[in-house]
């Protein structure tokens, strides 16, 4: 039986910060300043996984527990932080806690949710002009830190 | 990353949950600007 709750899930994750705004490190969606954003599940590009063998035309209500899809997070913030290393290439990433709503799947590390929107910001690596930008836009509170060391950085 | 990858970051499901919340945790959008006032004539 599915639990029901009245009070958001609050997860962890990572964006690219570009000159438009948050955008999703993997599928790169644009996540929009004080909208919710919202899991699909279609091939061909979005805020979704979908397992290869199933049919394309077949839509469900995201995130499916037989499917990958749905917006991510993790539970912990070190692992979304070590993500960030992964991901980040001389771009500026932000990392942030990030609400969570509709249908929510929990998992052992993290969550898939149907719907989202950043909770706050730490940019890693962007100014302070950059943040004051973000924070007017999402209006959420943003921070800045140094960047993060890249996971495959060399030297051993 | 691929989808796998994801996945396996995240761990195997465990529940799932209904949230509903009373408001959704979104800012208000932003105002539009007023129009600007045409002078009213004398």
């Amino acid at each position: 039986m599915t639990e029901v709750r009245r009070e958001p899930l609050v997860g962890w994750r990572i964006w690219r910060v570009t000159g438009h705004g948050l955008r999703a490190t993997v599928w790169d969606a644009e996540w929009p300043p004080r909208a919710r954003f919202e899991a699909d599940c279609r091939r061909g590009g979005g805020a979704y996984w979908q397992r290869e063998h199933e049919p394309l035309d077949e839509r469900h209500r995201p995130p499916e527990p037989g499917c990958e899809c749905g917006i991510y997070a993790f539970k912990r913030r070190e692992d979304a932080e070590a993500l960030a290393r992964e991901k980040v290439g001389g771009g500026v990433i932000a990392l942030g806690r990030v609400s969570l709503w509709g249908r929510v799947i929990e998992t052992e590390l993290g969550y898939r949710a149907e719907f989202a929107h950043p909770y706050d910001l730490i940019l890693l690596g962007g100014g302070d002009e950059l943040a004051r930008r973000l924070r007017r836009e999402y209006a959420v509170d943003v921070s800045t830190a140094p960047p993060v060391v890249p996971l495959h950085s060399g030297g051993g | 990353m691929t989808s796998k990858g994801a996945m396996a970051e995240i761990g195997d499901p465990i529940r799932e949950i209904e949230i509903e919340p009373l408001e959704e945790p979104v800012p208000a959008p932003v105002p539009l600007p007023e129009p600007a006032q045409e002078p009213v004539p004398a």
